[in-house]
This record gives structure tokens, sequence and C-alpha cells, in this order.
């Protein structure tokens, strides 16, 4: 048996291009066959969480066993009752065996026994799961498909990070013919668009160009060209890298006969950072607009802790971006990170806000539009110089 | 019809795209000519990554009685009137050095390297370079592996894996521990068989000769782009030198250069390297290092695999222990007694196992104009250094060097034994 990490190796579609044969044909005449699809689930998360990885395999179904004992102890509580803490309690609950694995590090205790790949994306999942069940929108508590909901294991390890609704509503009905035969092409086209970035472009800047410019860099040392050079092969590479996955995710998905949200849209071209979050990884961004922004402003205006409408999206900014910060990792520059973007968004609403007053002496053609693509451009490229973590093998290095 | 037909537009070129990279990728035999010797050249002196990542150019080059192997970090690119390769060209001896390092290649990547050598290395000598700043509590820094870290060198490694011995799991254990290993789940596998002592199935060993080739295959198309020859920097170099060789005159000629290139600062740092990298943040350095501690380190099992390859190849090593600036250090703060006993432990884990040629300038801390800055050599230290450089590689050896190989060396008892131990326990 082969053990492979989800799209690791191109080898992952052989295995994808086999087992979904009948998947395909049932669905090219208009069926869903759950008990196959179910059986070719679990086929995958044994190839990628079996053999040495075992160990996650087993965290992972601990973790499921406890996220939907949760929800339905949750369910059938709030059919009853409504209490603010129970709620939290039950988040916290939900959240718990994620924050365990964040934190532990720091401790230097390796959390193997509890962590999985993944396990930050299926946290996504329940915990959107519980605030739906609190707003009541979720009116039947279906632990069999919930349970398909988190485990759909063509999103399982990085997301795009689905809705539980949206996913239930495919799950119950097969899409038209006409419908699968637009969902498969487009399918196709994503996974080999998804090989162009993962393993041709993600390969060359990562690969092959990032040593280059990262032994260029420490040659020279302090700031030079090479981190700037660093900086432009960083992002290209953190991008193709991470949009040929989920391109990869979204077109197996499609393939499937669901239809996964997509996660980029052409993020280098936003002319300012709030766009940027609009395109880039934004089944994360939407997720965190959706169930900690809106949430959090909500709160804190019918509290009416702040004053000023401003200063309240400001600190709901730096608090979400800072979570956004933490939940990448507990180092410095995960933190720096974050509140960097936070800040780049408030200077932006403040410029919206200054544009807004003086629009007659502020031109604004095409000129002015590729100078703010520029400008958004660098800006997060140099964000993901601070989250590339480069800066710190950078100093002291080597001086010591 | 028009489905079979939209399948075959969208997949053809991508079909025949695979199939030609397959072919390429899959072919048994190299596809570029040799290396030509004006490439060796480059490659010698380029410490470029494709050279410490790849074979075809180091291995080829070590075929050649010509070349020697050095091998250290960013030492090594710290060229001047006194580089080893600068001399060796200078007044034609009889070697020539080949640079295995760059900045942040410690004891793991040199292993890497030198096991991918293996049969050409057999009996041959070499010079090895142990900066006390690698023996960090834990070792190599993490980006600083995966910057090295050749999947090549390492399938190599795996192929070629007679029978696992402590040091094999120890490798092992270790390489589980960057992420530029146990994220390729195949090869994870293997090391953690390889960890727990077992050996790889047959089908194993067919993937790792599959892989290598395929490796192997990109080495030989993309290993020798981008070499950044350091030759026109020698050449310059070269010419402040007297036609013929003699220590004292070149000593006064290294003192003199020292003098001259190293006076904005009163450290004796060269003068850009004072200016780029201190002066902007001088005083936050102050004090800086005074709780660094090279005496307990991961590195020094880390090191025992270099040695336990050394004693399987039978290679004749000089080891070199180049000393800190002693200006800096009392600048940073940097214990000189942690220094010394540090020079103790790694010299033992040396001579106790056979390993007897040692240069050990660590007592040169305070020669003026022996360092080029704050831990690299400089114009009076590379002179110092050829003296025992040049005798032990322009001669033959005359007897096949005797070593004893503990595998104690590798345990963590040993990475965090007190120095001070050590020199009570050999005097009774």
């Amino acid at each position: 048996m082969k053990f492979l990490t989800p799209y690791e190796s191109p080898v992952y579609f052989i295995y994808i291009a086999i087992a979904f044969i009948p998947i395909i044909i049932q669905l090219l005449r208009g069926k869903r066959i759950i008990w196959y699809q179910n059986l070719v689930t679990l086929f995958f998360l044994y190839i990628s969480f079996g053999g040495v990885n075992r160990f996650q395999g087993i965290a992972i179904i601990l973790y499921v066993v406890w996220q939907v004992l949760l929800g339905a102890a949750y369910f059938r509580y709030r059919q009853k009752k409504n209490n603010s803490w129970v709620f939290y309690g039950t988040v916290l609950a939900g959240i718990a065996p994620l924050v365990i694995v964040k934190v532990a590090p720091i401790w230097q205790i390796n959390p193997t026994f509890i962590g999985f790949l993944g396990i930050s994306y299926l946290t996504f999942k329940a915990v959107q799961m519980i605030m739906e069940i609190r707003d009541g929108i979720i009116k039947e508590f279906h632990i069999g498909r919930y349970i398909q909901f988190l485990i759909f294991f063509p999103t399982i390890s990085s997301g795009p990070i689905d809705r539980y609704r949206r996913f239930e509503k495919e799950l119950t009905t097969a899409p038209t013919q006409n419908k699968y035969f637009e969902l498969l092409s487009k399918g196709i086209h994503n996974i080999f668009l998804g090989c162009l970035y993962k393993y041709i472009l993600g390969y060359i800047l990562g690969a092959q160009l990032l040593p280059y410019v990262k032994e260029f860099a420490i040659n020279q040392g302090g700031v030079s060209l090479g981190v700037l050079a660093y900086m432009y092969v960083y992002s290209l590479y953190l991008f193709f890298d991470f949009a040929g996955y989920s391109l990869f995710a979204v077109g197996t998905s499609y393939l499937m006969g669901y239809e996964t949200p997509i996660n980029f849209n052409k993020p280098f071209l936003s002319p300012n950072i709030k766009e940027f979050w609009n395109r880039w990884h934004m089944s994360l961004s939407f997720w965190f607009r959706d169930y900690v922004y809106m949430r959090l402003m909500f709160t804190l205006m019918k509290k009416k802790v702040f004053k000023s409408r401003i200063t309240t999206s400001n600190v709901g900014y730096f608090a979400l971006f800072l979570l956004m910060g933490v939940w990448h990792g507990l180092t410095w520059y995960y933190i720096v990170y974050g509140l960097y973007h936070a800040l780049l968004i408030c200077i932006n609403d403040a410029w919206l806000r200054f544009k807004k007053k003086h629009k007659e002496q502020i031109p604004s053609n095409k000129f002015t539009q590729a100078f703010a693509i520029f400008i958004t451009f660098h800006a997060v490229c140099f964000s993901f110089l601070i989250f590339s973590g480069f800066i710190g093998t950078l100093i002291g290095f080597p001086m010591r | 019809m028009s489905f079979a037909k939209k399948i075959f537009s969208a997949l053809g070129p991508f079909v025949l795209a695979v199939v030609i990279l397959v072919i390429i990728l899959f072919s048994p035999t190299k596809i570029g000519n040799t290396v030509s010797s004006d490439t060796l050249e480059k490659a010698a002196t380029s410490m470029s990554i494709n050279v410490i990542k790849g074979n075809i150019i180091k291995n080829e080059a070590m075929q050649s009685e010509k070349y020697v192997p050095f091998f250290g970090s960013s030492e090594l690119s710290r060229i001047d009137s006194f580089h080893p390769s600068v001399l060796a060209q200078k007044y034609h001896r009889n070697y020539r050095p080949f640079l295995l390092g760059a900045a942040g290649t410690q004891s793991l990547s040199q292993f890497s390297m030198l096991s991918s050598m293996g049969s050409e290395l057999k009996g041959k000598k070499a010079v090895f370079v142990i900066s006390p700043q690698w023996f960090v509590k834990k070792g190599i820094k993490k980006e600083m592996f995966s910057l090295y870290f050749s999947p090549l060198q390492t399938y190599q490694w795996l192929l070629n894996l007679k029978q696992v011995d402590k040091n094999a799991s120890y490798y092992a254990e270790r390489l589980l521990t960057f992420s530029s290993v146990n994220q390729d789940t195949s090869l994870k596998t293997m090391m953690e068989q390889v960890k727990n002592g077992e050996e790889l199935t047959e089908s194993q060993k067919d993937e790792c000769a599959l892989k290598l080739n395929i490796f192997s295959r990109e080495d030989d198309l993309f290993g020798r782009l981008g070499l950044i020859s350091k030759q026109n920097e020698i050449r310059k170099s070269m010419k402040a030198l007297p036609t013929t060789y003699n220590f004292d005159k070149l000593d006064m000629l290294a003192y003199a250069q020292g003098k001259k290139l190293a006076n904005n600062n009163p450290y004796e740092l060269n003068n850009s390297f004072y200016s780029k990298r201190i002066e902007p943040i001088e005083n936050s350095l102050k004090n800086s290092q005074a709780d660094y501690d090279y005496r307990y380190s991961k590195e020094f099992a880390d090191f025992q695999l270099v040695l336990d390859e050394f004693a399987k190849l039978k290679m004749d090593v000089l080891f070199v222990i180049p000393p800190v600036n002693g200006k800096w250090s009392d600048y940073t703060g940097l214990s000189q007694e942690m220094l010394d006993q540090f020079a103790t432990k790694i010299k033992t884990q040396l001579n106790d196992q056979g390993f007897n040629n040692v240069a050990d300038l660590h007592q040169y801390k305070d020669s003026k104009y022996f360092m080029n800055d704050t831990i690299h050599l400089g114009w009076r230290g590379w002179l110092t250094l050829d003296k025992q450089i040049n005798p032990f590689l322009s001669q033959k050896a005359k007897t096949t060097p005797q070593y004893t190989i503990k595998s104690y060396y590798l345990s963590k008892e040993w990475q965090m034994k007190n120095p001070e131990t050590l020199t009570s326990n050999s005097d009774n």
C-alpha cells in the first residue's frame, strides 16, 4: 500500500481516476451512489491517514466523534433553551483540540496524539455548524450527513471551507445531467490548471528558484536586493502552491458532483487590500468575516462599547487579524503578519474616507488603477516576507 | 462524439507533454555530456547550491586526482590572497581545494554530500572546518537544513544502505524532524523503518532506484546552471602575492593587508562587513552573546555521522577548529572559557576515535588580522592554516589511518556531557 497525503504527487490522481469511474458513470446518468462515495472516501482517508500517518488517523477518528457528540448535544439543548454561556462553552469545546495543537509546541510538546493534517479546516466547519445551530438556521441535525460534510476528502487537509447547508443540499440531490457535464469538464480543467500551478510553477519557484534567492540573500546579508528577490519568489510560490492545491480540491469535488466554492480569484490583481482578501483564500476570509468579524461587530455595536463606528470597525479588524495570525501559529512573525494586515485595512479605510471627501481633486484613471494594483501587490508581498519567517533567519546570521 | 473530441483536444497536448517528460526523466542513461574541466574549475570555488545538492559536478571532480574536498561553511566564501584556493593556484601546488559548503551547511548537510560521493572518496584526503557556531543547542536550523536538503543524495543514501546500523537509524531519526523529509509520505515511511532498525523492502528499493534515476536526470539537465565562479576574485587576489613562497614575507603581507582593509572599527573586522552588518546595530550587540553555549548540542551527534563516514571511507582528514575574533567576543560577551571547553570536547571526540590531524587554531583569537570578521578566518588565519594544509595535502600518506568508531558519541549523554568532567577523566 502506498500512502500519500492529498495531492502530494501525481500518483494521487491516478488513484482518483480509477476510483471515480463508477461515480462519474452514475452521475452522468443523474444518480448519486452514496454508499460507493463513502467507500471511496474511506479509501482515500486511509491512504492519507494510515501507515506512517496512522497516529493522525486515530486522532481524526477521535476528533470526528468528539465534534459529532458536541454538535448533537448542542442541537438537542438548543431546541429547548438558548443560554449564551452554554453556546460559548460549546464553541470553546469545539475549538479546544485545535487550540491544544497550536499551543503545545510552545512547551516543546509534539501534539501528534491529537493533531492531524487539516484539523484547522475541520474545526472551521464544526464551529460554523455550532453557530448556525444557535442561529436556528440548522433545522435538523443529521449525524450521517454531518460526518460526510466534515470528512469530505477532496478538501480535508487545506480547504476550501465549505458551508454545511450548501453541501447538504448537493448531498441529497444529484446534479442534472447537463449540469454534471459542465462540472465534469470544469473539474478536469481545474485539475490540469492545478498541475500547472502546483507541480510546474510552484515547483520551479519553490524547489528551484527559492533556494537560490535564499542563498543569495544570506550571502549578501542584511537588507539587500536578495531579500527583495526572496520576497517576490516566495509570494508567487505561496500563491501557485496553494492555489494549485485549491484547484485540485475544487476540481476533484466537481468530479464528484459537488460545487465546492473556489478559493482564489486573481488575488494579485486586487486594487486594494480589502479586495485582496475577497480574492485570496476566499473561503477562509469569508469564514472569518461571517463567523468572527460580523458577529464581533454586532456585539460591539449592540453593547455600544465604542462611540465611533470607525473605532469599532478598526478594533474589529485588529481582533480579526490577530486571531488569524495566532491561528497560523504562535510565532512572532505570524502575529506580526496579522497585525500588519489589520493596519493595512485600517489605512485603506481611512484612505477611502479621505477619497470620498475629496472626490474632485483625486484623479481616477487607468494609471491610478495600475498604481493601486502595484501598491497592493507590494504591500501583500511584504506581508508574505514577514509570514515566511525569513527575516528571523537573516538576522543574526552569520554574526553569531 | 463531441464529448470525446472535447476530451481529446483538452488532453492531447497534456498527454504529449507527459510522454516527453517521462522519456527524459526515466531514461536510464545520462543525457548531458560529461563535465568539462572548465566547469569543474568554476564549480570548485562557486560553493553553489547546485553543486552541494547535486552529484554530477562534485563527484566528477572527486574522481580526478587534482581536487581535494574542503568541507566547511561560510568561512570558505571569504576569499582573500591567503585563502587556500588562492595559495594552491598561485604556488602551483599538486592539489586544488574543491569547496563543499556554504553559509549554513552543517554536519547533516556535510554527511549527505560525503555519503553521496562514497566510492570516489575512498582512501582520499580531505580538510574539514568545524565551526563552533554550529554547536547551538538544537543543531542546524530548520530553514538552513531545508535550503541544502538534497532528495537526490537522500534516496541514494537509502538505496546504498547495506545494513541499518546505529548511525543509519540515528540519521533517519534526525531527518524525520525536518519537514522537507516528513512531508514526503513515502520518504517518511522509509525513514521510519530505518529509524526502527528495519531494512527496506525490495519494492521500496525499486522505488528509491526510480526516484534516484529521476533526480539524477534532473541533476544532469539543470545541475550546471547558475554556477557563479569566484575565479576572478581568486585571480585578483593572486596578483598581490610574491612569486616565491616565503612564509615570513607572506605573513608580513597578510598583516599589511589586514591593517589596510580592517581599519574603520576597533574589532579588526573587515571594513565593509563592519559598516554593513555591525555598525547599524552595534549597540544592541554589546553583551548580546553572553549566554551563548556551544558545549551542549545535537550537533555533536550529527558530527559523529560525518566521522563515521570518514572512517568507513578510510579517509585521511585534517580537522580545523577556527577561533572567534577575540576583540569581538570581548564586546559581545561570548565566553572564552566556554569556547576553550568546546574545543576540548570536540577534540576528545576526534582523538578518542583516532582522528589525530587537528589544526586547533582557537588559541589565536587575539592574533592581529587573523580573522576576516567576527567568526571567519582571514588573512593571517588562512596563512597560519596553510602551514598545516600544505604539508598534509602535498605529501602522500604513509599508512592508512586506523579509526575506532564509538557509537557513544551519538548518544544524548555525550551531547550533554560537560567538558569540564572530560579533562579530569583523562587525567585519571
